[in-house]
């Protein structure tokens, strides 16, 4: 099983690297909003809450631009149906969900540094900004992962993916928005159970994911 | 159903109203006070005294307000039982029309039922 | 099952009389106070019904082989009725956030909690009219609302005990009391009964209409 997991996701890089369609196209998306945010504000300082708030609205759009690729991808190609024959959905689901917690990760690691030059911010808490943000990525791309399942069988996928995936990231959104403004506005911050929050919801999330899965792979 | 929606929305919108706009027909809240009416926790009255203190339109009690108190205690009351009334009526003709729904229903069941 | 649901017709006329005649007004809120006994029942009743939803769908998802479809539909119907129950709970909400706190949206948790079922519910519709042609439509719905029904309860629990609130204690409290008068507890609990017969009734009535469009299809067929 373990095999097939690490199987799948070097195959799932490989066919990403050799296009980058995904993480071109969600790339592209969080820099020209932010380079659009940074040109409208014309120097103008913004609160740390301000701050929070445009920095995880990049971050949950460049989430539906890219997330769901790699489902739409298997349904396009029409190799979702070999997927199906070929390896257990646990396999199956665990691959895809490791590879959209990894590549968030990376796009993370890509529009950080972007929104901080831009921007021009300053962070009080490093240490908890960074926790918020990345635990918040996590969060973000293992709730996502089965919600990009659904939408890769329905028709209107563009649009119908913010749709449905809003209301489950919510909770997230909420939590860490607070969380990044307080570490952004205040030195010394420091409030691990937001922390704990993010890693229980994450947790619950992944665990029902698995349950259905099966239903919403098989045909 | 979508009458049923239409009917529960247009009589959420006149419970609402009379409270919208109470003109003055609504007792103020201090004469209201007067007369010994029901509390709520001392939690629930800190966190509503949040609400503008002239939410009603009233400038606080003076004598002249206090003797009129009763007066308009009574045209309180008499509000509360045309605004039941109105609420009442609403609530027949949509009981009116889920039982004729029901009825319907519960034929066209029993045609289905026989061969 | 369906007689106990006509109840209503007695029961909703007497949480009327009770809720403008009986019970007293709050001190500081004055009559205004009285749309507790529309707005608590309203959004209870939403709750409940998303509720239903989620455990049809899972008892679908997970006994009786996906072939309980009428399961799928009891599903949807309660969906429907808890999105109009929630549009309206939303809607008296704001008028007596107006009155209490001086605006008609505060994104206080408690409103935001009824705004994300909202969009839940949205969410589902929006998802059955995108798989209209898709054989796997109830599965995927079904697995849709499941996974919905489990990321509620942080939103409507756990999130708003983090951040501080506008509703009143009396109401949600960490005691889990309701801190009420009696006349005013017996009227509130009078309310939510017939809001949920009302609920129940309306359900029930949805869920036959459906078992005869189905039988039809299946003559046709």
């Amino acid at each position: 099983m373990v095999k097939t997991i690490i199987a799948h996701i070097k195959k799932d890089f490989r066919i990403e690297f050799r296009n980058r369609y995904a993480a071109s196209v969600s790339f592209s998306f969080a820099f020209t909003t932010t380079l659009a945010i940074s040109l409208a504000a014309g120097g103008i300082p913004f609160s740390p809450q301000t701050h929070a708030v445009i920095l995880w609205i990049i971050m949950f759009f460049t989430a539906m631009s890219g997330l769901a690729h790699i489902f739409v991808r298997e349904e396009d190609r029409g190799t979702s149906l070999f997927l199906q024959l070929n390896s257990p959905p646990l396999a199956v689901f665990t691959a895809k969900l490791l590879y959209n917690v990894l590549l968030f990760f990376i796009l993370q690691c890509l529009i950080l540094p972007v929104y901080l030059f831009f921007m021009q911010l300053d962070v009080q808490s490093p240490l908890f900004f960074l926790g918020y943000v990345f635990l918040g990525g996590v969060s973000l791309s293992s709730s996502l992962t089965i919600l990009a399942a659904i939408v890769s069988r329905a028709g209107a996928r563009g649009a119908l993916f913010p749709v449905i995936s809003l209301p489950v990231s919510l909770p997230v959104l909420w939590v860490v928005i607070q969380g990044t403004s307080r570490s952004l506005g205040r030195a010394g911050f420091s409030n691990p159970g937001d922390m704990v929050f993010l890693l229980a919801f994450s947790g619950t999330i992944t665990a029902v994911s698995y349950l259905l899965f099966e239903f919403v792979w098989h045909d | 159903m979508k009458q049923v929606i239409i009917t529960c929305m247009l009589s959420l919108l006149c419970v609402t109203g009379q409270f919208v706009n109470p003109g003055d027909d609504i007792a103020p809240p201090n004469a209201v006070e007067v007369s010994g009416t029901g509390t709520m926790s001392h939690g629930f009255h800190t966190a509503f005294s949040l609400r503008p203190e002239n939410a009603f339109g009233d400038t606080g009690t003076t004598p002249a307000t206090a003797s009129a108190a009763p007066a308009e205690q009574t045209t309180g009351n008499d509000v509360l039982y045309r605004v039941t009334g109105v609420i009442l009526i609403i609530w027949i003709v949509l009981g009116i029309y889920l039982f004729s729904i029901d009825r319907k229903i519960s034929a066209l069941e029993r045609s289905s039922r026989e061969p | 099952m369906k007689y106990i649901y006509r109840l209503v017709y007695i029961i909703m006329p007497a949480a009327i009389v009770m809720a403008f005649l009986y019970a007293p007004p709050a001190e500081g809120l004055g009559e205004s106070s009285r749309l507790l006994y529309v707005h608590v029942p309203l959004a209870w009743v939403s709750v409940l019904a998303f509720s239903v939803s989620g455990i049809l769908s899972l008892l679908f998802l997970f006994t009786g082989n996906g072939e309980r479809t009428e399961r799928v539909h009891a599903a949807r119907n309660s969906a429907a009725i808890g999105l109009l129950f929630t549009v309206l709970a939303t809607f008296s909400g704001s008028v007596w956030s107006k009155l209490s706190w001086g605006a008609y949206w505060n994104w206080d948790p408690r409103q935001t909690s009824i705004i994300v079922l909202m969009l839940v519910y949205i969410a589902y519709f929006s998802l059955e009219s995108a798989l209209r042609e898709n054989s796997s439509r109830p599965r995927i719905v079904s697995a849709y609302l499941v996974f919905a029904m489990v990321t509620v309860p942080f939103f409507v629990f756990v999130v708003p005990r983090m951040f501080p609130s506008l509703h009143p204690d009396p109401i949600i409290n960490p005691d889990r009391q309701v801190h009420l008068e009696s006349a005013m507890k017996i009227s509130l609990m009078t309310a939510i009964a017939a809001f949920t017969l009302l609920y129940g009734y309306l359900l029930d009535l949805a869920n036959r209409v459906t078992a005869i469009k189905e039988q039809q299809k299946g003559h046709l067929l």
